[in-house]
């Protein structure tokens, strides 16, 4: 087992990861950006080694310097977390090129899981489903260049075969809130067209293309998105017109009538499964995670199970996983992501090599212990259970908090926590990088925690997860705990009804409502104030007053002696002297 | 006291007379309530009224008074506390407080805690862009608390210094 463990990460992560460490007994190495100096993470190790500067690149990022502070502390392992070096090749060949252990995957793995292409073909091999779609159909012009904006990753679709998958389209095309929900399906499949050939006089005919793939089907534009140029086709009988009106539209809007089909997948949902393989060749899965609730690309709600899959619907893509991770040797923790149609049909969207954001959920399920069954894997111990010792029990629900302002389109919201209260009871738990006195900054990304809750049934949870959001005491940010209010509570969610354009389809016009202030919030504020008055010194200091017997002080700082004064607040503060990566 | 306060667009009044741990207090025009067993601690304040105990948190940021109960903030703006004979809405003389008329920089403090001061002596020299701005006592009195230190950078608007309550 390791004697010291460097966790190159940041935040809640760093701490969760901290935590397992010191469970099972294992020296602990923080590192921390300037700007996270009297952040919570460094004090939660036995040791913390600054790695530079705010901007990512120059410390999270920064191979060179992490790898010295694990050599220079004597670590014998580094844990990536997630985000930052925990999917980069060259960084876990790194670590063991210095003779260190990389407690993740294989380099091998994370690069064929890295090529979107290159993943769904060897998924295809592994008999994985894939989105299916069409090659270029006959009739129409050779393909103009890629309009669809998609990282343009060559692979050549197999002659005569079904060519890989593409992005999914859910909804009607011609209503304008498809571009919201249509970007949303389309970046969470990490679109890439898989290069379409040229039609040519041999191309497939659409109806024998279509009759291949069945119906619905969509018709999409090889020249460009946007909605242009798609139709849904529900039936062979409706083909015809549609495609010729396709063709019409893609031809004035690209320049190029070409055209292919995709399988239409109705309102589906994001369902992944979590992997866990050991380095003696055992691989199992932990069931699945619902992360359908999402703005922007950005998952905020998960939850398991997922009300959608049925228990052979669950073991089918349990074995699906188990064959992608085995396809590509993988080894540790990882996550298979797929789609799931209305028909509870499945496919293959893209494997995480990682820990991801979102497990302690299946922790809460299965009762395992990821981040410790990480390290025990890394250090070449054997799974202590097979998969059919794996079940679940109850429901468990996450909420992501960020500090993000829902007032102003959801930006960052920065500033200095002033006041901070966790929810708790039974069933809950709560991943913070935060507490009173912390600032959240510009740097990294907004997340403050995730709040997960458990309970016998969903229910249950949903009700639990309501007063825990109602009883999280935030102030001095702004954050998203309305709106994740309000999410938990509709009624379509309560139902499961849960596809990844909920947001859109439910809050697109959405903004926080200003509720009737309560009169015991006005009598709090002035008896606060009234006792700054009696007491002759302020019992409510400003928050940048540094001889406030008030002020909280960080008490774990290093290189800065106990008490000392902070900075004068404003134009010269840390925003000043690291410009922000633009 | 009477304490005034916006918030989207309304202004509330609270009229508050404490008395050790028990206080009246009337919220606009509704009616008085007694309060009891209040506590007052660095960030949260606690009451019982009407046979409910309350908790809520209170953090101060400049002229704005953020209030949590439970996950819901509100942001509120102190226009002034006011004397008790209800001259609510005045703000400097009775207020006790002296604001930044503009964002600068806090060059000179010609006064610390507990300095008796006169009416027109100057407290505070702020500099911002080649000027320099006077902040003059608006009465006699005695200084309470100052509230910033020297080459702090302040905003408009920002609370200097702290007269005592005449």
């Amino acid at each position: 087992m390791f004697k010291k463990i460097l966790v190159a990460n940041r935040g809640e992560i760093a701490i969760r990861v901290l935590r397992a460490c010191r469970e099972l007994g294992i020296a602990t190495v923080a590192v921390y950006s300037e700007a996270d100096r009297t952040a919570l993470h460094p004090g939660c190790a036995d040791e913390a080694v600054c790695i530079g500067p705010a901007v990512a690149a120059e410390s999270y990022l920064n191979i060179a310097r992490i790898l010295s502070a694990a050599i220079a502390t004597g670590s014998d392992a580094i844990h990536p977390g997630y985000g930052f070096l925990s999917e980069n090749p060259d960084f876990a060949q790194a670590v063991q090129d210095a003779g260190l252990t990389f407690i993740g995957p294989p380099p091998a793995a994370m690069r064929a899981m890295g090529s979107k292409t290159a993943a769904r073909a060897l998924m295809r091999s592994a008999g994985v489903p894939i989105v299916p779609g069409s090659e270029a159909l006959a009739g129409g012009a050779a393909p103009a260049t890629e309009g669809s904006g998609a990282p343009p990753e060559a692979a050549a679709a197999q002659p005569g075969g079904v060519a890989c998958a593409v992005g999914i389209e859910t909804l009607d095309p011609a209503a304008e809130a498809a571009t919201e929900r249509h970007g949303a399906i389309l970046n969470a499949t990490a679109v890439d067209k898989a290069g379409l050939p040229a039609a040519g006089p041999g191309g497939r005919s659409p109806q024998a293309a279509a009759e291949r793939l069945g119906f619905p089907l969509i018709i999409k534009a090889a020249a460009g998105g946007g909605g242009k140029g798609m139709r849904v086709v529900e039936s062979a009988v409706e083909l015809p017109e549609a495609l010729e009106s396709a063709r019409r539209e893609a031809r004035n809007a690209f320049g190029d009538a070409e055209v292919y089909f995709e399988k239409y997948l109705r309102a589906p949902h994001h369902v992944e499964i979590q992997v866990l393989a050991d380095r003696l060749g055992n691989t199992v899965h932990l069931l699945e995670r619902e992360c359908s609730i999402q703005r922007r690309h950005q998952k905020i709600i998960e939850e398991t199970p997922s009300p959608l899959l049925t228990p052979a619907l669950r073991a089918r893509m349990g074995e699906a996983a188990v064959a992608a991770a085995r396809a590509v040797g993988y080894v540790n923790a990882g996550t298979v992501e797929f789609l799931v149609d209305a028909d509870r049909s499945f496919y293959f969207l893209e494997m995480n090599t990682r820990l991801q954001v979102e497990h302690p959920i299946t922790e809460a399920l299965t009762g395992i212990d990821l981040v410790q069954a990480q390290i025990r894997i890394a250090a070449g111990e054997p799974l202590p259970f097979a998969q059919a010792d794996i079940a679940g029990r109850g429901h468990a629900i996450e909420c992501r908090i960020y500090a993000e302002d829902p007032a102003n389109a959801f930006l960052p919201s920065t500033g200095e926590i002033a006041a901070y209260a966790e929810p708790q009871g039974p069933g809950i738990r709560v991943d913070s990088g935060f507490g009173a006195g912390r600032r959240v900054e510009r740097f990294y990304d907004p997340l403050i925690a995730k709040l997960i809750v458990w309970a016998a049934t969903r229910d249950d949870a949903l009700a639990r997860m309501e007063r825990a959001l109602a009883e999280y005491v935030i102030l001095g940010v702004r954050t998203n705990i309305g709106f994740l209010r309000e999410l938990v509570a509709h009624p379509a969610f309560r139902a499961g009804d849960t596809p990844t354009s909920f947001i859109p389809d439910h809050f697109a016009a959405w903004s926080p409502s200003v509720p009737a202030v309560p009169d015991e919030v006005l009598i709090a504020a002035a008896l606060a104030e009234s006792a700054a008055f009696q007491s002759g010194h302020t019992a409510l200091a400003a928050d940048d007053d540094a001889f406030s017997p008030w002020r909280q002080a960080d008490t774990f700082r290093l290189g800065t002696p106990i008490g000392a004064a902070a900075p004068p607040r404003s134009g010269a503060g840390f925003g000043e002297r690291y410009p922000l990566p633009e | 006291m009477i304490y005034t306060y916006t918030i989207s667009g309304k202004t509330h009044t609270v009229r508050l007379e404490r008395d050790g741990d028990s206080a009246r207090v009337t919220v606009d025009d509704g009616e008085p309530r007694e309060l009891r067993d209040v506590r007052v601690q660095p960030g949260t304040v606690e009451f019982e009224t009407g046979g409910k105990r309350h908790r809520l948190h209170v953090a101060p940021r400049q002229q704005m008074r953020l209030v949590a109960q439970g996950s819901d903030v509100y942001e509120l703006r102190l226009e002034t506390p006011g004397s008790a004979s209800g001259r609510g809405g005045e703000r400097a003389a009775d207020a006790g407080s002296l604001e930044a008329a503009m964002p600068g920089q806090v060059i000179a403090l010609a006064v610390k805690d507990g300095d008796a001061v006169t009416k027109g002596q100057t407290l505070v020299v702020l500099e911002a862009m080649k000027m320099e701005y006077r902040v003059q006592a608006p009465r006699d009195g005695q200084v309470a608390r100052v509230l910033v230190q020297m080459g702090q950078v302040v905003e408009r608007g920002q609370q200097l210094v702290e007269l005592a309550v005449a």
